[in-house]
């Protein structure tokens, strides 16, 4: 099943009484929980496990009220052959039960009994966000992408750094208006209120190697053997950055995002060394980086040389 | 439990002649049914000593650490302590067994379950009575799948295998094979890496089991994928096959590995 079944019920204000929801967009859950909830006349409450709603949905009481329930993440339910949750459509009556997780082993029986009915909620598009944003705060629509894209297309963390803004313009007592909000962001994305990842001393030795700075990356690579960072965080750090663009550089569609699957601020973050290494080059990069990694890990390269070693070669 | 006749009929001989060790490491492939062979194991032993107790921890130090501690607790009560998929205990943890495997307390035995026997301590497996688990045979795994799908056939060594593929949409998920099958070769360089989104490459269960994909590549590459020279199939499949033998060493990357495996496959295949 997918949400815009849910969407359906919920317009149609006849929904499912059994839910079973995955995903990592929490967020969104939430608002359909609520949604749900306020269409069936019933409030949520949250339980920690499927024997907590059994009891509740067994209970003889004159004056039980009908909830909607909402369990998160019941490793019972997950790890064992619980089949309880088979029964709940027997007893569930004018309540909801909502079985939420972040993940779901696939193999399991649960999996393979709820596949049908189970919703996935995964991140929104930014096209999607963009609406989102723009509802909860008169953003220009280039702002509201950059904002999108800082918090990585979470819709949770988004609305965290709207709440920033909104206080940050409250404070200064200020209408709000379209132009308001928009400057209020400029400034906080300068003084670093809103919170972007942290470039640090890794970041700063990837993007020497990616502009292919020779001293630079010999004496960044020092300074990160200094601050005790792991050489496998490094290389995995240069490898997933190399990656990315390569595949931006090799992109001849117009659509980046859509053929490569990166988000924009990671093709943003690539296009940035597009044009320093060949294709083939970057191609080579990855493979002495696999290699080395590999051969650490089976004993066969020492750790402290391999990026010497690869900055030799690939510079 | 399926299969594992003759392993079964060395076990049941030992725990017979009460000479089950004391310390005993089951090794085989990932899904070839170490854990069920160390419970039915366990059930062989209950029909000897009565009150005997199964307690399974994990590979962590303190687990191995609480693990020996218990052993002396219930010295006398016939325990098995079982360490399951132990190829990723660390050295720290290893060490820690080093001394209980060397003299274990009375009546206890452990049992530790490894997919790779080389992931452990030589000092360990010199202690240890190694059994390896036999191979499944065809029946084994129709009798165990209750199927005669020749995906299923085909794809699966081990009742894991057929665990996992059963879990997949298998139409999917061989229709999903084949498009990469096609494709591989002739997609573009930053399209093609997308292949891993729908392979399970975090183990975090989002996507097709990897070593189940490779199986199934190598299947379709050698009976399906006209489309590129016989040689350049075979060298395909002989780079899957190597790529499967890194995927037991402990802590390989695997999204590297996977790249890896994708540009060298591009490289080696020929279209007709």
């Amino acid at each position: 099943m997918d949400a815009s079944a849910i969407k359906q019920q919920i317009k149609n204000k006849k929904t499912d009484r059994v839910f079973f929801f995955t995903g990592k967009e929490i967020e969104i859950q939430k608002i359909y929980i609520t949604q749900i909830a306020r269409v069936n006349n019933l409030k949520v409450v949250h339980l920690d496990s499927i024997l907590d709603v059994w009891k509740k949905l067994n209970k003889k009481n004159m004056f039980s009220v009908p909830a909607c329930y909402v369990i998160r993440d019941d490793k019972e339910l997950m790890n064992t052959d619980n089949a309880l949750y088979q029964k709940i459509h027997d007893v569930v009556n004018d309540n909801i039960v909502v079985f939420t997780f972040t993940s779901i082993d696939k193999r399991t029986k649960l999996y393979k009994a709820i596949k049908s009915t189970l919703v996935t909620f995964e991140r929104l598009k930014t096209s999607v966000l963009v609406k989102y944003v723009q509802r909860e705060i008169a953003l220009s629509e280039q702002n509201a992408v950059k904002l999108i894209e800082i918090c990585e297309n979470d819709y949770s963390r988004i609305l965290l750094e709207i709440d920033k803004i909104k206080t940050y313009a409250n404070a200064h007592y200020k209408e709000f208006d379209d132009v308001g909000f928009n400057e209020y962001f400029k400034q906080l994305l300068e003084d670093g209120t809103i919170y972007q990842p942290a470039k640090d001393a890794v970041f700063d030795f990837v993007d020497a190697v990616l502009k292919r700075q020779v001293l630079n990356s010999f004496r960044l690579m020092q300074e990160c053997y200094e601050y005790g960072e792991a050489t496998m965080v490094m290389l995995s750090v240069l490898y997933t950055n190399a990656k990315h663009l390569l595949q931006v550089q090799a992109c001849t569609n117009k659509d980046i995002a859509k053929t490569t699957g990166l988000t924009g601020w990671q093709i943003r973050n690539a296009k940035a060394y597009v044009g320093r290494y060949s294709n083939n080059d970057l191609i080579y990069l990855l493979r002495l980086i696999q290699k080395c990694e590999s051969g650490i890990k089976k004993g066969l390269i020492d750790e402290p040389v391999v990026l010497e070693y690869i900055l030799v070669h690939i510079l | 439990m399926i299969g594992q006749k003759a392993l079964r009929t060395t076990l049941s001989d030992l725990i017979a002649r009460h000479e089950f060790p004391q310390f005993a490491i089951l090794a085989g492939a990932v899904g070839s049914g170490k854990k069920t062979l160390a419970h039915w194991i366990y059930q062989q032993l209950s029909e000897q000593y009565n009150n005997i107790i199964l307690e399974v921890f994990g590979t962590g130090v303190d687990e191995v650490r609480r693990a020996i501690a218990e052993s002396y607790r219930l010295q006398g009560v016939h325990t098995i302590y079982l360490f399951a998929d132990a190829d990723n205990m660390s050295v720290s943890a290893k060490n820690a067994l080093l001394k209980i495997t060397e003299e274990p307390p009375i009546n206890a035995h452990f049992i530790m379950t490894l997919a790779d026997e080389n992931n452990t301590l030589d000092t360990i497996r010199s202690r240890a009575t190694m059994f390896r688990m036999d191979t499944y045979t065809v029946s084994d795994i129709v009798q165990y799948s209750d199927s005669n799908d020749a995906v299923v056939l085909n794809l699966c060594e081990t009742p894991g295998d057929v665990d996992m593929l059963l879990a997949q949409d298998i139409p999917s998920f061989y229709e999903f094979v084949k498009l990469v099958v096609a494709h591989i070769s002739s997609a573009s360089i930053s399209n093609v890496f997308k292949i891993a989104d729908k392979v399970d490459i975090k183990g975090d269960n989002k996507g097709y089991d990897l070593r189940l994909f490779w199986k199934a590549f190598n299947y379709v590459m050698l009976h399906d994928a006209h489309e590129y020279t016989m040689s350049s199939r075979a060298e395909a499949v002989t780079v899957t096959n190597k790529t499967l033998t890194q995927l037991g060493v402990r802590g390989i990357n695997k999204q590297m590995l996977f790249d890896m495996w994708l540009l060298n496959v591009r490289d080696c295949l020929t279209e007709v």
